[in-house]
C-alpha cells in the first residue's frame, strides 16, 4: 500500500473517531429526522415519498428562491402529480426519471461514453385502515442492463420491464409493520449510491438487489430495526441461483440527530452469480449517521464479508464508506466520499476509492448532480469516472 | 403559477435527457476477441470476467479477469486483450488452481475462474424453478398484485363517495 492510501486511510478512520455527533438516514437526518417512516412508505427509507414527505422535501431539500425560510409554506409544486389534480389521502403516487452522462478514462485514455438511462418508473401506494400495498414499474434499456437485470420483469434483448418493489403490508400495532413481496434488504446505510461499495459488494442496493420476502419494520423511541425472512429473488433464474436466508438491521438514535447501528446478513445459494459455486455469504455491518450543526453530515459505514464455499472453508472481505455531506446554500450539497474494499471472492489487495460531487436541488423534486470517482483496484489500472445526471420524481 | 411552470419545464428537460439517452457505446466485442484468439467457435460467458451476466465498466472482477489486467488488459482495447492472452499461453496461468491452465479451460469451452458447469443466470420473470416445472408464479403474482391494487382502488372510490357530502 502506498503512501497516499495510508494518508486516505487513517484521514478516513480519524474523521470517524472525531465526529462527535451522529443524525440518521442519509443527511435528511441533519434536519432531525432519526426515523425513516414519516417521509417514505419504506420504513427504512427509500421508495414513494409520503404527502408530509413531500411537503418536507419542498421546504428541507431544495433552494429556495426570495422567500424568507421561516415562512415559506411548501411550493404547490410540490404536490402530488404537480397538484394539477386532488387524489384521495389514501393513495399515493408517484415516479422517477433518471438520466446522465458518464465518460471513464483509463491511464488517461477516454475508453467509455454514453448517455446513462439511469431509472424510469412509476410506483403507487394504497393505505386501507390498517392494511397497505404498494408497487413499482419501470422500464430499462438494454445499455443499462448491468445495473438493473436484477430487477426485470421481461427478458428481452433490448429495453426491459423493471419492477424494484411490490408488497403487501398490515401495520398491526403503533411503530410495527410487517411486508411481504420484493423489498428492498434492511441492511447498512440507504445511500443514493448504489455502485459504492458497500451496496455493490453486499449487494444491497436500492437499484435492483432487492429480495423477495416478508419483514418486520418496528419504530420506537431511538431505535428503529427491521427484520427480514429472504426467500430469494424470484425476478432471476434458475432456482439455484437465488439466496435464501435473512437480514436485518437496528438503529439507535442516542443523541438528537447522531445514530449508530447494526447490521447483518445471513444467505445461502446453490450457486453464486459469479462462481457457480454454491455460497454462504455472512455479512456483519455497522454503521453511522452523524451531523455536524446544520451544514455537515457523516455517513459511514462498514462491513466484513465472510463468504464460504465447498472450495474455500471461509474468505474474508471488507467494505467501508465515509461520506461527507457539506450544505453550503439551501438545496447545493458538496459531497466528498472515500471507500475501500478487500473482496472476499478473490484474491485482491486492498482497493481505495474517492468520490467528489456537487448535488444541486434547484426546484422541488428536481435535483442535478456531477460527481468525479478515482478508483485504484487491485491489478486493474487506476480509473476515473465521470458523471452528470438529472434527476426529477413526481 | 411561475413556480409550476418552471417545474413542468424542468420536466420536460429531465425527460429529454432521458429519452435521448442512447445504447451503450462499451467496449468492442471481448468475447469475440476471445474465441478469436484461440480459435475456438463458442463465445465465452461474459461472466468468466465479469460479476454482472450482462458485462459493463467496473465489473470484470473475476480471479481470470484480474490476471489478465495485471498482464496489461485495458477497458476498450481489443489489442490489448490479445496480448494478455498470449501472456497467460505463454505462462500457462491458473486461475482457479485446478491444474487446468486458463487458455486451456476457454478453448474447452469452461470457465477459467473454475466455475461449476451450471445454467447460467437468467434475468427476468421467465425464469424457472426448474427445467422441468412450467414458468415461474413470477407473472402471476403481478397479476394478482394488479387484481388487488385493482380491488382497493375501487374501495378507496367508494369510501371518497361515501364520505362526499350530498
Amino acid at each position: 500500500m502506498n503512501a497516499t492510501r495510508w494518508v486516505a486511510l487513517a484521514t478516513t478512520l480519524l474523521l470517524v473517531l472525531l465526529t462527535s455527533e451522529a443524525q440518521a438516514y442519509s443527511w435528511m437526518n441533519r434536519h432531525g429526522y432519526a426515523g425513516c417512516g414519516t417521509c417514505h412508505t419504506d420504513p427504512s427509507g427509500g421508495s414513494l415519498l409520503t404527502q408530509y414527505g413531500r411537503a418536507q422535501s419542498s421546504l428541507l431539500l431544495s433552494t429556495r428562491y426570495g422567500t424568507r425560510e421561516e415562512a415559506a409554506e411548501p411550493a404547490p409544486a410540490s404536490a402530488q402529480l404537480f397538484g394539477l389534480t386532488e387524489l384521495p389521502a389514501q393513495l399515493l403516487v408517484g415516479g422517477w426519471l433518471r438520466g446522465g452522462r458518464i465518460w471513464n478514462v483509463v491511464d488517461g485514455s477516454l475508453v467509455d461514453q454514453r448517455f446513462l438511462f439511469m431509472r424510469a418508473d412509476v410506483g403507487a401506494h394504497v393505505t386501507l385502515g390498517r392494511f397497505s400495498g404498494a408497487a413499482t414499474l419501470g422500464y430499462a434499456p438494454a445499455s443499462s442492463a448491468a445495473q438493473t437485470e436484477w430487477a426485470q420483469v421481461t427478458r428481452n434483448e433490448g429495453g426491459n420491464a423493471v419492477s424494484r418493489e411490490h408488497w403487501l403490508g398490515l401495520r398491526p400495532g403503533e411503530g410495527f409493520l410487517l411486508r411481504v413481496g420484493r423489498l428492498n434488504v434492511p441492511f447498512g446505510l440507504r445511500n443514493a449510491e448504489h455502485t459504492a461499495w458497500v451496496r455493490a459488494e453486499t449487494r444491497t442496493d436500492l437499484n435492483q438487489h432487492q429480495q423477495h420476502g416478508a419483514a418486520l419494520a418496528v419504530e420506537s423511541g431511538a431505535l428503529r430495526s427491521e427484520a427480514m425472512i429472504i426467500l430469494g429473488n424470484y425476478q432471476i433464474g434458475p432456482d439455484l441461483y437465488r439466496e435464501r436466508g435473512g437480514a436485518g438491521y437496528v438503529e439507535w438514535t442516542f443523541l438528537p440527530r447522531q445514530s449508530v447501528g447494526l447490521s447483518v446478513l445471513m444467505t445461502h445459494a446453490g450457486a453464486s452469480p459469479t462462481t457457480g459455486r454454491e455460497t454462504l455469504r455472512r455479512l456483519f455491518g455497522a454503521f453511522s449517521r452523524n451531523a455536524i450543526g446544520k451544514r455537515l453530515a457523516v455517513l459511514a459505514e462498514a462491513d466484513v464479508l465472510a463468504v464460504t464455499t465447498p472450495r474455500d472453508p471461509i474468505r474474508l472481505g471488507a467494505v467501508a464508506f465515509l461520506q461527507a455531506d457539506y450544505e453550503p446554500l439551501r438545496g447545493l450539497h458538496v459531497i466528498m466520499t472515500t471507500e475501500h474494499r478487500r473482496r472476499a471472492d478473490a484474491e485482491s489487495e486492498l482497493e481505495w476509492a474517492a468520490w467528489g460531487g456537487v448535488a444541486w436541488f434547484f426546484l422541488p423534486h428536481f435535483d442535478v448532480r456531477a460527481d468525479a470517482v478515482r478508483r485504484w483496484e487491485g491489478a486493474a489500472p487506476s480509473s476515473m469516472t465521470y458523471l452528470v445526471q438529472l434527476h426529477g420524481y413526481l | 403559477m411561475r413556480h409550476l411552470r418552471f417545474t413542468l419545464r424542468a420536466s420536460a428537460l429531465v425527460g429529454l435527457t432521458a429519452l435521448t439517452a442512447g445504447q451503450a457505446q462499451a467496449s468492442p466485442s471481448f468475447p469475440e476477441t476471445v474465441a478469436n484468439t484461440l480459435g475456438t467457435n463458442e463465445l465465452p460467458r461474459c461472466t468468466v470476467c465479469h460479476s454482472s451476466p450482462s458485462g459493463g465498466f467496473g465489473t470484470a472482477t473475476t480471479r481470470f479477469a484480474e490476471y489478465l489486467q495485471s498482464r496489461g488488459l485495458r477497458a476498450g482495447s481489443t489489442d490489448s486483450l490479445g496480448q494478455a492472452l498470449a501472456a497467460a499461453e505463454a505462462e500457462r496461468h491458473d486461475s482457479d488452481g485446478d491444474g487446468q491452465a486458463d487458455v486451456e479451460a476457454l478453448a474447452a469451452g469452461e470457465d477459467p475462474n473454475g466455475t461449476v458447469d451450471v445454467p447460467p443466470l437468467e434475468p427476468g420473470c421467465q425464469a424457472t424453478l426448474a427445467p422441468s416445472r412450467p414458468p415461474h408464479g413470477c407473472w402471476v403474482a403481478l397479476l394478482a398484485a394488479g387484481a388487488l391494487g385493482s380491488t382497493l382502488r375501487r374501495r378507496v372510490t367508494r369510501l371518497r363517495r361515501w364520505r362526499r357530502p350530498a
